[in-house]
């Protein structure tokens, strides 16, 4: 392929004129200050982060007491272990559900 | 890594509301944004830094839509272009050659007027596509989505715009 075409040599030119002789922004230390300070003020999202601590405690009491079943929960009487079967199920449900709300945020604040 | 960064920034914004990271990203754009500017406005600093700002604040309030569908930065320059389209709008400039702003600082005046000579020999989406292309080094495809045209469309402004430019550098001795 030939370069040195007159369309090639415009291209050149054009090119080094531009890129040596291109505006540079002057540094401008203010900038992200000013534009920071014209945004609106922060909202308080308490309720967000209250949901969001309970379910983060709610999966790690959730593994612990699953790590645990065995050895410590469960009491040896046979017929208290339905009662207590029924406390750890409703726990992790409870957790699964504090997830899924977790997931549907995300997916509602990406989306 | 550049974009990696971008994107886990733009989480932070998204769903924290994080004012640091909103603000790390407009240290990190805002050299482009406002050189994107100065090109537009022909040197004038005052005005480019007004509607870079211009542009973050738009970029906050719309940051819930970029889907991360295309880069980032592409995002960042159609908001600007929007942005520059209604102070267009709102000033009502026309591409009158007679209007010259102040010049940028750290620009020699002689290569100032240069540049906007050369550049006002452009329409305004040729200068566009010019500051894109050559200056900030951005794709043809990348042109198109921030322009909103048909890569066709980019490439003949490119091609009249070198033109242009050429015999006009030919005409002051740049050969």
């Amino acid at each position: 392929m030939n370069n040195n075409t007159p369309h090639n040599q415009d291209e050149k030119l054009v090119k080094q004129f531009l890129q040596k002789q291109a505006y540079e922004a002057k540094d401008n230390p203010w900038f992200t200050h000013r534009t920071m300070h014209r945004l609106p003020a922060a909202q308080k999202n308490t309720g967000r982060n209250i949901i969001t601590a309970v379910t983060i405690a709610a999966v790690v009491a959730c593994g612990i007491l699953l790590y645990n079943l065995n050895d410590y929960i469960l009491p040896p009487e046979e017929n208290k272990i339905t009662d207590s079967l029924l406390c750890i199920y409703t726990a992790i449900m409870g957790t699964i559900v504090l997830v899924v709300l977790q997931v549907i945020r995300l997916i509602k604040t990406y989306f | 890594m550049r974009r990696t960064n971008d994107t886990l920034l733009i989480s932070r914004v998204m769903l924290f509301d994080d004012r640091r990271a909103f603000a790390t990203l407009v240290e990190q754009h805002q050299p482009t944004i406002r050189r994107f500017f100065l090109h537009q406005t022909m040197g004038d600093t005052m005005l480019s830094d007004d509607l870079a700002q211009e542009t973050f604040i738009k970029l906050y309030y719309s940051i819930k839509q970029f889907k991360g569908l295309s880069n980032f930065s592409t995002y960042l320059y159609r908001i600007a272009y929007n942005v520059f389209q209604d102070h267009l709008r709102r000033n009502k400039i026309t591409e009158d050659a007679d209007a010259i702003p102040e010049q940028s600082m750290s620009h020699n005046n002689d290569v100032a007027m240069d540049i906007n000579k050369a550049l006002q020999h452009l329409s305004q989406p040729e200068r566009i596509a010019v500051t894109l292309y050559y200056i900030e080094d951005r794709k043809v495809d990348d042109i198109a989505q921030i322009l909103q045209l048909p890569t066709g469309t980019i490439k003949s402004h490119l091609s009249r715009a070198r033109t242009k430019l050429a015999k006009f550098l030919k005409n002051n001795g740049y050969e």
